[in-house]
C-alpha cells in the first residue's frame, strides 16, 4: 500500500521532471516575464511585448534556419556575415537597379540559398569541420559586402522594402507575422515529413543514416540552403526595418542564433531538433536584452550578459540530459 | 617447467553481463617463464578474461592469485605497477607523436628533472630498449609514418619496457609479415629466458603450437583443458575450441527453395579485403557465412550493400547485371542489411524506437507534400513490434534505452518494413540474450519459408550450422570452401576457417 504510494509519488516526480526538462525554454520564459514585471510596470504594456516581438523577429528566423543546422549535426559560423552582405546586396539592387521588389527579394533569397549550399559543397566535397569551412566562408562574405557597400550605409530603401521591417497588418507587425509563419513552416517540415526525419537521422548518425539508404550529402545541401533562406528573410526584415543596410549588421547573430537554438532544446550534436524551442530561445534572448534595457545597464555589459546566457544555456543542456538519465535509471532500478 | 612456480592462478571465475554469462568459472594458471597459450572462437571469454585481469571488469565471482597472494586490481595501470602489461590487437599508441614519447608516455617523470622533460636522455632510453629487443626503428620517427607491423613492434617495446611479470599478448602477429614474426618470437624467447611470463591469445592453430609451452583452450566462458604443447595437434585443439552438441535453438523449418535470384561473381574490393568471391543465392534459402572475424565475410556484404566501393565483380540479380554503388541503390533492387556494427551504423541513439523502425521505408508512406502518413507508421510500427515481440514501454522511447537485444530486432524491423527480396544479416544474435536470440531465429526461418533469400553472417558455427542450407566458409577474404546443411561438420568447418 505505502509501496504503491511511493510508486506513484514517485512516478509523479518523474514525470514533472521531464517536463520541466523537455519545455524548459517556456518555463525560463515564464521566469522572465514574471521578473520582468515586477522590475518595470511598462514591462507587460501591450507596446513592449510588440516591441520584443519585432525586436526579435529576424533572430528568430534565422534561429529556425540554424535549429536546422544544429538538429542535422552541423555547424554554421558563416550567417551573420552572410545576413550583412545580403542586407548590403539587397539595398543596392533595391536603390540602384530599376528592377520590382518582388524580383530583388527573390534575387536575395536566391543568393542566400546559394551562399549555404557553398558552405554546403565545400564541407561535403573535402570532408572537411564545418566549423572551419563556415568560419572561412564568413570572412569571404563580410569582404564581399564590405566591397560593394564601399563600408558606408545605404539609405533609401523603396516603400515596399520598409514595409517588410515597419509595417503592420492589423495590429500585427509584418515581422511578426513572418517569424511566426517561418515557425510553423519549419516546424511542419521537422514534425511531419520526412526530410525532418532524415535529417534528423543524419545528425545523430551519419554512417547509419548512409547504410540506410538516406544521401547524406544531398540532405546536407538541403539544410544548409534552408539555412540561407531563413538568413535571406531575416536580412530583409532587419534591413526593412532600421529603413537603410548597415555594413555592420548581423556580426555575431550567429552567437545569438546558436544561444537561443540551444536555450530552446536544440543542443549541439545533432539529433534532435525543436523549432518551437527555438522561438521561445529567442525570446528569452530578446527579453533579457530588454530587461537589461530597461533597467539600463551600459550596452557593454549586455555583451558580458549574452555571454553568460550561451553558458548557462550550454551548462544547462548538459546537465538536464545528465538529470533525465539519472531519473531513468533510477527508474530501472 | 612443470617445477617452474605459479606466478598467476585465476580460479572459478565468473562475469555476468546482462543477459549473458560471459564467464563461467573459467581458470587459468600461469607459471613463471613459460609462454601460454589461450585459444577459443570469437566469444569464448578469452578478452574478458583478460579485462577482469586488468581490471577493466570486477568478477562477479572467483579470485584472481597474482604472486601467491589475492589481489584485484583496480585498473590497468594499477596492474602495470604490479607486473601486469598487454600488447592490444589494436595498437593504442598516438599518431602524431614520435616512437619514443608513446613507449614511455606516462612515465616522463623518469627523464624530468628540476619540471623539465629531457627529450634527448627519453629518446636515448627509447633507443636502448628497441635495441636489446633488436628493432630497427629510430625512436624520433612518428607513428603515422610508420607501417601497422612497426608500430606492434613499438606496442611489444612498450610492453617490454615496464619490465613486467607477465606479457599478454592479444593476437600480435595479426598484423606481422613473416620476418617480423620471427623477431616477435626471438623476442618472446629472450623475455621467457629471463624469467619473463607471456600469456599469448592467437587463432592461428599453428602459431599457438609453435610459440607456446601451454595452451588452454575455452569455449562459451568456460575452461575446457590445459595441456601442454608439444603433447597437442592442431585436431586436438579443433576438437576443445568446437566440441559441443548442436542443441535445440535453432529451429530451421523446412522451407522451398526456389530459383536462382542472386549471383555475386569474382567480387574483389578497393580495400583488398575481399578477394574473388562468388557464390549464388536462390529464393527461400538461408546462405550462412562461416570464419573467424576478419576474414572478409563483413567486407563482402558491405561491399554487395554499396556501402564499400568494389574493385572488379559481377552482381547478377534475377538474370540481370546491376550496379549497386551506394545503400540507396541496393535497397532500390531490394536489399535489405542488418549490419554487424549496431552502434555505428545501426542505431539512431537519440531518436524514437519507432523513427528507428521507420527510416527506410519512411519514402513509401510519404504523400505528395512530402509529409509522413503517421496513422500507417504506427499502425505498421505496432505490428513489427508485436511480430518480433519487441518489449518497450512506447515506441516513442528513444531506442538507446532499450536492451541490446531488443534494439536489435528494432533494427530488424526496420529492414523487414523496407520488404526486402533479399535479407542480409551481419551476426544479428551477437551479443543478445539466449530468449531474444531464439526468437531472432525463428523470425529468420519464417521470412526463408515465405520465400526470402536470407545471407547470414555468424561467427558462432553452431548458429551458422543450424541456420542455414548451405554454408560458405571464408578466410583471408576468400571463399575456402562450400557445405551443404546435411554434410555439414563442425571439425571440417573449422579447420578451413583457421587454415589447417
Amino acid at each position: 500500500m505505502n509501496n504503491e504510494k511511493n510508486q506513484t509519488n514517485y512516478q509523479m516526480k518523474q514525470n514533472a521532471i521531464e517536463i520541466l526538462m523537455n519545455n524548459k525554454a517556456l518555463f525560463i520564459l515564464l521566469v522572465l516575464v514574471v521578473f520582468a514585471s515586477v522590475l518595470s510596470p511598462k514591462f507587460l504594456l501591450p507596446r513592449n511585448i510588440i516591441n520584443i516581438l519585432k525586436q526579435v523577429a529576424a533572430a528568430t528566423i534565422m534561429g529556425m534556419g540554424y535549429s536546422l543546422i544544429l538538429g542535422s549535426g552541423h555547424m554554421d559560423l558563416s550567417v551573420g556575415y552572410l545576413l550583412g552582405m545580403l542586407g548590403i546586396i539587397a539595398a543596392k539592387l533595391d536603390t540602384q537597379t530599376s528592377l520590382p521588389f518582388a524580383v530583388v527579394v527573390l534575387l536575395v533569397i536566391l543568393i542566400g540559398a546559394l551562399g549555404g549550399m557553398a558552405n554546403a559543397f565545400f564541407v561535403g566535397v573535402f570532408s572537411l569541420p564545418a566549423f572551419v569551412v563556415t568560419l572561412a566562408m564568413g570572412q569571404i562574405f563580410k569582404g564581399i559586402n564590405y566591397v560593394v557597400s564601399n563600408t558606408s550605409a545605404i539609405s533609401g530603401l523603396c516603400a515596399s522594402f520598409t514595409y517588410i521591417g515597419q509595417g503592420n497588418i492589423g495590429i500585427v507587425p509584418v515581422p511578426v507575422l513572418l517569424s511566426v509563419a517561418v515557425t510553423l513552416i519549419i516546424s511542419i517540415t521537422v514534425y511531419r515529413t520526412a526530410f525532418g526525419r532524415h535529417l534528423l537521422a543524419v545528425g545523430s548518425n551519419s554512417d547509419a543514416a548512409r547504410a540506410s539508404g538516406l544521401n547524406v550529402s544531398n540532405i546536407r545541401y538541403k539544410v544548409y540552403c534552408l539555412m540561407g533562406i531563413c538568413v535571406a528573410v531575416a536580412a530583409l526584415v532587419l534591413t526593412g526595418r532600421a529603413a537603410s543596410a548597415q555594413p555592420q549588421s548581423g556580426q555575431g547573430m550567429e552567437m545569438d542564433a546558436i544561444a537561443a537554438v540551444v536555450i530552446g532544446g536544440t543542443p549541439l550534436g545533432g539529433g534532435h531538433c525543436k523549432p518551437e524551442g527555438t522561438f521561445f530561445g529567442c525570446l528569452i534572448v530578446g527579453l533579457i536584452n530588454n530587461i537589461l534595457n530597461l533597467m539600463s545597464v551600459n550596452s557593454n555589459w549586455q555583451l558580458v550578459a549574452k555571454g553568460a546566457i550561451i553558458l548557462f544555456a550550454i551548462i544547462l543542456d548538459a546537465q538536464s540530459e545528465k538529470i533525465l538519465e539519472r531519473q531513468r535509471l533510477k527508474g530501472l532500478k | 617447467m612443470d617445477q617452474n612456480p605459479v606466478l598467476l592462478e585465476m580460479r572459478d571465475i565468473t562475469k555476468r553481463f546482462p543477459g549473458v554469462k560471459a564467464l563461467d568459472h573459467a581458470q587459468l594458471t600461469i607459471r613463471k617463464g613459460e609462454v601460454h597459450a589461450i585459444v577459443g572462437e570469437n566469444g569464448a571469454g578469452k578478452s574478458t578474461l583478460m579485462k577482469l585481469l586488468l581490471g577493466l571488469y570486477a568478477p562477479d565471482e572467483g579470485t584472481i592469485i597474482w604472486k601467491g597472494q589475492t589481489v584485484r586490481f583496480r585498473s590497468p595501470h594499477d596492474a602495470i605497477s604490479n607486473g601486469i602489461s598487454m600488447i592490444h590487437q589494436e595498437t593504442s599508441l598516438m599518431p602524431t607523436t614520435s616512437v619514443s614519447e608513446n613507449i614511455w608516455v606516462g612515465r616522463e617523470n623518469k627523464f624530468t628533472h628540476f619540471g623539465i622533460l629531457n627529450v634527448r636522455e627519453r629518446d636515448r632510453a627509447a633507443q636502448e630498449v628497441l635495441d636489446s629487443l633488436g628493432i630497427a626503428i629510430s625512436p624520433k620517427t612518428l607513428i603515422k609514418n610508420q607501417s601497422v607491423a612497426q608500430n606492434q613492434l613499438v606496442e611489444v617495446a612498450r610492453a617490454v619496457s615496464y619490465n613486467s611479470d607477465l606479457i599478454i599478448m592479444d593476437e600480435p602477429t595479426s598484423a606481422l609479415a613473416e620476418a617480423d614474426i620471427q623477431l616477435l618470437y626471438k623476442i618472446i624467447r629472450d623475455l621467457t629466458a629471463k624469467g619473463v611470463s607471456i600469456i599469448f591469445i592467437s587463432h592461428k592453430l599453428e602459431e599457438v603450437l609453435t610459440i607456446s609451452d601451454r595452451v588452454t583452450a575455452m569455449r562459451d566462458g568456460r575452461y575446457i583443458a590445459t595441456a601442454e604443447a608439444k603433447n597437442c595437434t592442431q585436431d586436438d585443439l579443433i576438437k576443445w575450441i568446437v566440441g559441443r552438441d548442436m542443441d535445440a535453438m535453432f529451429p530451421k523449418e523446412e522451407a522451398e527453395i526456389g530459383d536462382v535470384i542472386l549471383q555475386v561473381k569474382n567480387l574483389s574490393t578497393l580495400n583488398k579485403m575481399v578477394r574473388d568471391v562468388s557464390f549464388q543465392l536462390r529464393k527461400g534459402e538461408i546462405l550462412g557465412f562461416a570464419g573467424l572475424v576478419g576474414a572478409g565475410r563483413t567486407e563482402t556484404m558491405r561491399a554487395l550493400f554499396g556501402i564499400d566501393p568494389l574493385e572488379t565483380g559481377e552482381v547478377i540479380l534475377d538474370g540481370r547485371k546491376i550496379k549497386i554503388k551506394s545503400p540507396k541503390q541496393a535497397i532500390h533492387y531490394g536489399f535489405s542489411m542488418v549490419t554487424e556494427d549496431r552502434l555505428r551504423l545501426g542505431i539512431f541513439s537519440k531518436l524514437q524506437v519507432k523513427q528507428n523502425m521507420s527510416i527506410v521505408y519512411l519514402r513509401d508512406i510519404t504523400g505528395p507534400g512530402g509529409t509522413v502518413d503517421r496513422k500507417e507508421e504506427e499502425r505498421n510500427c505496432l505490428e513489427m513490434r508485436d511480430k518480433l515481440s519487441i518489449k518497450v514501454s512506447s515506441l516513442k522511447q528513444p531506442i538507446s534505452g532499450l536492451s541490446g537485444g531488443n534494439q536489435q530486432k528494432a533494427i530488424i524491423a526496420r529492414w523487414l518494413l523496407a520488404k526486402p527480396r533479399i535479407l542480409i544479416l551481419d551476426e544479428p544474435t551477437r551479443g543478445i540474450d539466449v530468449g531474444a536470440k531464439a526468437e531472432i531465429h525463428h523470425q529468420i526461418s519464417l521470412l526463408a519459408k515465405q520465400g526470402m533469400a536470407i545471407i547470414m553472417i555468424s561467427s558462432e558455427l553452431q548458429e551458422v550450422m543450424g541456420m542455414s542450407d548451405r554454408i560458405m566458409v571464408m578466410r583471408e577474404g576468400r571463399i575456402v570452401g562450400e557445405f551443404l546443411r546435411d554434410e555439414a561438420d563442425s571439425e571440417q568447418i573449422m579447420k578451413k576457417a583457421f587454415g589447417s
